[in-house]
């Protein structure tokens, strides 16, 4: 579960974020919608440590994976791009490979370099070296932003599949309606790093 | 900024008095007798190419003021290698050269790029080492027994190995029996100046064949002793050589014969005869007697 | 023309100490860019990724040290190893491992300044990407070097470089001792001084052939890392 309150993220002197409450019920799908600016890929940083808040109060569960607006393919082939992501005994890790591997029809691609792949190849993998591990809460920033529409199908039940056997929680924001209405779950729209005044006494009351 | 102003002009002032230290008493009263008539010459600048040593042992400093004030000439001054000194010569990039290396001096004025060869000064060169003296040759009679004594106690010895004067001269004390510094291990063959091949045999406890103004000026701050000296074969004479407008052009003739009438002349060989006797307690350099 | 042909000669007639002087310098070249690389690249990519106390201190020391001027490296060897300096009794002054220690003080600060500057590209979305993985530091670190094997690996030679090239510092702590400690750079400054111009010459375009032989075959090494 996630409880957030008065969080707020001032950068050079701008107020970026700025939310009162907002709770995530555990094993459920947020999509965060909003423009570009609108604060979304603040709070995922935030929520995955990467920056800290202003101020505020978060709990949320330690075991977060996070997949950034331009995950960075890793001079590698995409088999040990996976592979990098892994730890524990060579068995362990070529089993978690091939599973995600499968999910995401890498298999053909295992030998390739992964700065030489297409937009769409590049977020399959990116996403494929988050799920081949365990997480109680992830975070997807624009995770279809760049693919073709084979490459979206199979990222969107990928991550469902994942949501389904580990009951994470999943954050993901989009400005694709189409994908959002794929993934499916509760929607929330940010504005200036605020949400609706509505959803705000929806909080309150909750 | 005042402040830091007047500390560093302080601290200048004091650095030349300091640089002064070693002059003799002379300079002064000779200066004031001939500053009357000066004329600045047509071409006033002489390019003048010396070993280290000479420029090292602070005898230039001293002598060329005097000269430059009594003559309106401007003395520059390229100190390098005996070796490299005459090379810059031969490439037409000096007036006259002050050297110590009589082979070398005598092929530079017989391939017609010196006019002649004055030899107006010398000293002696000698053997420093630690003062424990482990080969033993503070009583021997000339360099070459001290020599056979460290090669037989196979005791380190810092050779220049530079091709410069000093070099040729241990050489030439060496004779034919000169270690080879490739399986003679305390042979040490260092290829650097005077002071550098000093701090060297310092720092290892070595012997060193060195002259002697060079070794008195850098006394201080080495852990040697002078062991040998004055012997006949430690004889290091200093000269001077002109060089030929007839085969190098750009020559500042008139300049070179200028400072070489004057250092050879009564006033200098007064100056030089004092030099080293005030901060050492004895000369540095000898008059050649004609 | 004549001269430089003579002073060729000259060079093959000395081969025996000329190839014995050419080992010694790669040997100083080659632990120096060694030792110089493994302090210097993590100390910059220690900087390029990761936040502590006294981060910016340490940037300006560094950014400072780059411009250490190698006489003065050479000094501070110096008197440190002298026979009554602080480690005078390990008797390591005029070796060539007491010059590969001033090497290294003079070229560490450089490679990790730029090793600094070359991780600091792109810092941000690998660190972003590496730790929404949840990667160690220790793997984090490691794909600084990944990302930028290419450009880390002209430190290296720029490293190499400045090794095999410097004089004041390892003549200094080295002595120029002949069979012993002399390189490339302190046998030309000793030419030199003998007035054997066209010899020193020669010298510099050997160690000018051995510092192109060393850069081709290492970009034929990055060559085939950058095909596999």
């Amino acid at each position: 579960m996630i409880k957030i309150t008065n969080l707020k993220k001032v950068y050079q002197g701008r107020t970026v974020l700025d939310i009162g409450r907002l709770t995530v019920e555990n094993g459920e799908t947020v999509i965060l919608l909003g423009h570009n600016g609108s604060g979304k890929s603040t709070l995922l940083k935030i929520l995955a440590d990467i920056i800290e808040a202003t101020w505020g109060n978060i709990i949320k569960d330690e075991n977060v994976l996070y997949l950034p607006q331009q995950s960075l393919p890793f001079n590698k082939t995409v088999k040990k791009n996976i592979l990098y992501s892994l730890s524990g005994t060579k068995k362990e890790k070529e089993e978690a490979y091939e599973k995600v591997c499968a999910l995401l029809k890498l298999k053909e691609l295992e030998n390739k370099n992964a700065r030489t792949l297409s937009g769409g190849e590049c977020q399959r993998l990116a996403i494929a070296r988050l799920l081949c591990k365990k997480c109680d809460l992830l975070l997807l920033d624009e995770p279809t932003s760049a693919a073709d529409t084979e490459s979206r199908r199979l990222i969107v039940e990928a991550v469902k599949a994942y949501q389904k056997e580990t009951g994470c929680i999943l954050i993901v924001t989009t400005h694709i309606k189409e994908d959002a209405e794929l993934f499916g779950g509760r929607k929330i729209v940010l504005t200036n790093g605020k949400l609706p005044l509505l959803r705000e006494e929806e909080e309150n009351n909750a | 900024m005042k402040k830091l102003l007047a500390v560093l002009l302080s601290l200048a002032m004091l650095l030349s008095f300091a640089a002064c230290g070693g002059n003799g008493g002379g300079e002064t009263t000779v200066a004031e007798t001939t500053v009357s008539e000066v004329k600045t010459p047509e071409n006033p600048t002489i390019r003048m190419s010396t070993t280290t040593s000479v420029n090292d042992s602070g005898l230039l400093p001293y002598l060329l003021p005097v000269f430059e004030k009594a003559t309106g000439y401007k003395v520059e001054v390229q100190p390098a290698g005996t070796g490299a000194a005459i090379q810059k010569a031969v490439d037409g990039n000096a007036d006259l050269i002050l050297v110590h290396s009589k082979a070398s001096e005598e092929t530079f004025v017989q391939d017609g790029y010196g006019v002649e060869r004055i030899p107006f000064m010398y000293n002696y060169f000698v053997v420093v080492g630690s003062a424990e003296d482990p080969a033993g040759i503070k009583d021997s009679a000339n360099a070459a027994e001290a020599f056979a004594k460290i090669e037989k106690a196979e005791a380190k010895f810092v050779s220049r190995g530079d091709e410069s004067g000093t070099h040729k001269a241990e050489l030439k004390i060496w004779g034919e029996n000169v270690p080879d510094a490739e399986t003679a291990s305390w042979y040490i063959s260092a290829g650097q100046g005077m002071g550098a091949c000093l701090t060297m045999a310092s720092e290892q406890g070595a012997y060193c064949l060195t002259d002697k103004a060079t070794f008195l000026s850098n006394k201080d701050s080495l852990d040697l002793e002078i062991l040998l000296s004055e012997g006949e074969d430690m004889k290091n004479t200093y000269s001077v050589i002109e060089c030929n407008s007839e085969k190098l052009s750009g020559i500042n003739t008139e300049g070179a014969k200028a400072l070489i009438q004057w250092l050879t002349g009564d006033e200098a060989s007064a100056l030089i005869a004092e030099y080293g006797k005030e901060q050492y307690g004895q000369a540095l350099f000898y008059l050649i007697e004609e | 023309m004549e001269k430089i042909n003579e002073a060729f000669e000259l060079l093959l007639k000395t081969d025996r100490e000329l190839f014995q002087i050419i080992f010694v310098t790669l040997r100083m070249s080659f632990f120096s860019t060694l030792i110089s690389c493994l302090l210097g690249m993590p100390l910059g990519i220690l900087l390029a990724g990761w936040k502590f106390k006294g981060k910016r201190m340490l940037k300006k020391i560094i950014h400072t040290l780059m411009g250490l001027p190698p006489v003065v490296a050479g000094l501070i060897v110096y008197m440190l190893f002298t026979k009554y300096g602080v480690f005078g009794s390990l008797n390591l002054l005029f070796t060539v491992e007491i010059m590969i220690i001033a090497q290294v003080i003079l070229i560490t600060p450089i490679v990790a300044g730029q090793t600094l500057s070359v991780s600091s590209v792109g810092a941000k979305n690998l660190l972003e990407t590496a730790k929404g993985m949840r990667l160690s530091n220790f793997k984090i670190a490691k794909l600084f070097i990944i990302q930028n094997k290419a450009s880390l690996f002209s430190v290296v030679l720029t490293a190499f470089g400045r090794s095999i090239a410097e004089v004041g510092a390892v003549s200094l702590v080295g002595g120029n001792i002949q069979w012993k400690t002399r390189v490339m750079t302190t046998a030309i400054m000793l030419e030199t001084n003998k007035g054997n111009f066209s010899f020193a010459l020669a010298l510099g375009i050997i160690l000018l052939l051995i510092s192109l032989v060393v850069n081709i075959i290492a970009s034929a090494i990055i060559k085939q890392e950058e095909e596999e």
